[in-house]
Order: structure tokens, then C-alpha cells, then sequence
């Protein structure tokens, strides 16, 4: 009996240890989580259009007249990689009513893509950070590269699957009633 | 056992039993995190953390803890407070955390953890346990650090790249560029270079051992390690 009260005990006293933990830092840590992601779409989108509270949806952020996507690619050289992408969407649709803004509107097209999480090989495959920081402008004379094929083409094609979804959503009613 | 004893196998975590580079225990966050020296100390804060407090609370509780059930509620502190470390990282050095959570996560898996814990702090009283713990946690920390140096200059040619991550901005001018741009190995930042640049250090480390041994004890016999 001795021995199973003891036991109790010591689990009481861990619990507690860890509850009054997580209670002490949760605070802060929702706060850096907010700001880290604060952070990450500023390098995207112009910071006065972010609004205050980022309400995403199933992936992506609706800002005016662009659209943030999150996207997982699962074919990364070292495994998966969370993109942040911002497409340019076609204002022609924002004072249409919805029926008519699929067929009038063309396909978004892509403003800026970082990488927010990533496990490529550091100094090949991170091109995307440190050798050629801005890779996505030279894209067009660049077609992959050399030594990161696996990473370049995990990129296009994510970013190729980021237009075919950014295509299929709906504008919001008033896209820019954000403060 | 005599006092003396005691703090002598409590010290001696930081050389002659260093868990790190005399028992190669903890190798794998070791090897994995240790490719700047802002990681290091990352994790050597965070090991720090779970070995003096799992030390600390089993020495504490060693007449409550149950001989039958002691390796499970062994498991169950350095779990509690591997996930304290976890919590606490990520709430004051989050950039860090961003990069070695993983391995912060796997301490508790470290058997250099449950061997201090097992071996000495479930059979000594609160301050030998204590002492026992900081010496260990410092021996492994001078490992990871002195890897985690040797690797960042190999690899970047700077050291202290990062370390506003763990101390702040302040620390952004603690970034000291050493080797001329273009004299960087950047395979010493990757596993292979972690394995390359540990054997070489841990060469070292048992030639100047030995010289030492065979200096104090001229018929040459060497310590048995760990």
C-alpha cells in the first residue's frame, strides 16, 4: 500500500511540474508562434495588408487581391518542405458575383515563394536560401539546379499544384474589408 | 563510501568518465546538432536542464522509488522534464528551437541521462547528485561545444553565427568571421563531416590521454575508460 501511495505520489508531483510548466510558458509561446509566422509573411506580402488576426483557411490567407498559400511538398531531397507562396489573383473578380468570376478571371500568378521549413542538404539543395537567394527570378533561364534537381523540381512542382488550388478558390464576397 | 570518493566519481564526468568522449553515450543529438556552436549550446543548456533536475529528483525520491518499478518512474522524471526543457526553449529561444527541437526531444531517450541517474543519484544524497550532474552535464557540453567549434569554422569559416537565437540580439555581433571567404569545408556541417571531424577530436583526445597516462605511470599501463 505504502509502496503504490508512493508511486501516486510521484506522479502527482511530475504532473504537476509539467502542468505548471506548460501554463507558465503557453503565453509566450503562442506569441512567438504568432510572430514567427508574422514574420514569415512578411517576406511575401507588404506588412500594412496583413491583417491582425491571420484567419487561414485550409491552407491559404486571402489578402485583398492576393492569395497566400501554405503547401507541403512530400518530395523533397530530404523530405518534406512547407512553402509560403503569394500569387497575384485577377481583380476582375472581387465585384462579381461568384458564378462569373471562375470563367472570367485567368489563372493566378505567382509573386514570391520562400521556404519556410526544410531538411535539403545545407549548401546544395538550400539554394533557395543562401547560394541563390533569388533563384525564383532567374527561373526562366534557370531550369534546375545543378546538383539540386530533386529539390528544383519538388519546388516547380509544388508550385504548379499551389496554382492549380489558388485557381479553384473563391474570391472572398469583399476580399480587402480587412482593416 | 568517503566523501572524497564520492566527489571524485561526481567530478568525474567532466574528464576521465566524460559521457561524451570516454563512455560515447549521447552520440546521436551529438553528432546531429553539434554543426555550429549555437546549437551546441542549445542543447547542452537543455541536457543541462534534464540532468541536474532528473539527478536532483531521484536522489530527492530515492527512498520512495520502489525497486521493481524504478527504471519506469526513472523514465517518467527525465521524460517530465525533458518536455519542461522542450516548453521552456520554445517559449525563450524560440529561433532555436525552431532548428533543434527534435534532438531537445530525444534527451530523454539519452542514455547518459538514465545511466547518472541509475548509477549514482538513485544511491546519494541530494548535493552529491547534484554535483554529479553538473559535472556530467559539463563534460558533455565541452564535447558538444568543442565539436560544434571546430565544425562551424571548418564548414562556414566563421564561429558564433546564430547565437541571437539563443541570447538575443546583443549576441548578433558575437559573429566572428575567422577563415577568408572561399576556405570553407561544407561537409563538416553535414553528418558525414560530424563523423569525420568526432573521430578526429576523439584521436586526439585519447593520444594526449595516453601521453599523460604513460608520463604519470612510466611502465605504460592505460586507464580502462569508463
Amino acid at each position: 500500500m505504502k509502496t503504490w501511495l508512493s508511486l501516486l505520489g510521484i506522479c502527482v508531483l511530475l504532473g504537476g511540474l509539467l502542468s505548471s510548466t506548460y501554463v507558465l510558458t503557453k503565453p509566450k509561446i503562442q506569441a512567438n508562434r504568432t510572430a514567427a509566422q508574422r514574420a514569415a509573411l512578411t517576406n511575401l506580402v507588404a506588412p500594412q495588408t496583413l491583417p491582425i488576426d491571420l484567419k487561414w483557411q485550409q491552407g491559404y490567407l486571402p489578402i485583398c487581391e492576393q492569395l497566400t498559400l501554405e503547401s507541403v511538398v512530400a518530395n523533397g531531397y530530404g523530405g518534406p518542405m512547407t512553402l509560403l507562396m503569394t500569387f497575384q489573383r485577377d481583380a476582375c473578380a472581387s465585384n462579381q458575383p461568384q458564378d462569373q468570376s471562375q470563367s472570367q478571371c485567368s489563372s493566378p500568378s505567382l509573386l514570391k515563394l520562400v521556404v519556410s521549413e526544410h531538411a535539403e542538404t545545407p549548401g546544395i539543395g538550400d539554394f533557395f536560401e543562401t547560394t541563390h537567394p533569388n533563384w525564383l527570378e532567374q527561373q526562366p533561364s534557370v531550369d534546375s539546379v545543378s546538383g539540386a534537381t530533386i529539390t528544383a523540381n519538388a519546388l516547380r512542382n509544388a508550385v504548379a499544384a499551389a496554382l492549380n488550388v489558388g485557381t479553384a478558390i473563391p474570391f472572398a464576397t469583399n476580399p480587402c474589408d480587412y482593416p | 563510501m568517503t566523501s572524497i570518493n564520492l566527489r571524485q566519481q561526481a567530478m568525474s564526468g567532466i574528464t576521465r568518465a566524460n559521457p561524451a568522449w570516454v563512455k560515447l553515450l549521447g552520440l546521436c543529438p551529438l553528432l546531429a546538432v553539434s554543426n555550429s556552436l549555437a546549437n551546441a549550446l542549445g542543447l547542452a543548456l537543455a541536457s543541462t536542464l534534464v540532468l541536474v533536475g532528473s539527478n536532483v529528483t531521484v536522489a530527492a525520491l530515492r527512498t520512495f522509488i520502489p525497486g521493481f518499478a524504478r527504471l519506469p518512474l526513472f523514465m517518467l522524471i527525465i521524460a517530465s522534464f525533458t518536455t519542461c526543457a522542450v516548453l521552456l526553449l520554445e517559449a525563450y529561444a524560440f529561433g532555436l528551437y525552431a532548428k533543434i527541437a527534435l534532438f531537445v526531444q530525444i534527451i530523454v531517450t539519452n542514455c547518459m541521462i538514465l545511466a547518472r541517474v541509475e548509477q549514482f543519484a538513485s544511491q546519494q544524497a541530494i548535493h552529491w547528485a547534484l554535483l554529479d550532474a553538473l559535472a556530467t552535464a559539463l563534460g558533455f557540453a565541452l564535447a558538444l561545444i568543442g565539436l560544434g567549434l571546430v565544425r562551424e569554422l571548418l564548414a562556414t569559416g566563421s564561429i558564433g553565427g546564430g547565437l541571437a537565437s539563443l541570447f538575443g540580439p546583443v549576441a548578433a555581433s558575437w559573429h566572428l568571421q575567422l577563415l577568408p571567404h572561399g576556405a570553407q569545408f561544407p561537409i563538416a556541417a553535414l553528418p558525414p563531416g560530424a563523423f569525420i571531424v568526432a573521430g578526429l577530436l576523439l584521436g586526439i583526445g585519447t593520444a594526449v590521454q595516453q601521453r599523460l597516462s604513460t608520463k604519470h605511470n612510466p611502465k605504460g599501463s592505460v586507464d580502462e575508460p569508463g
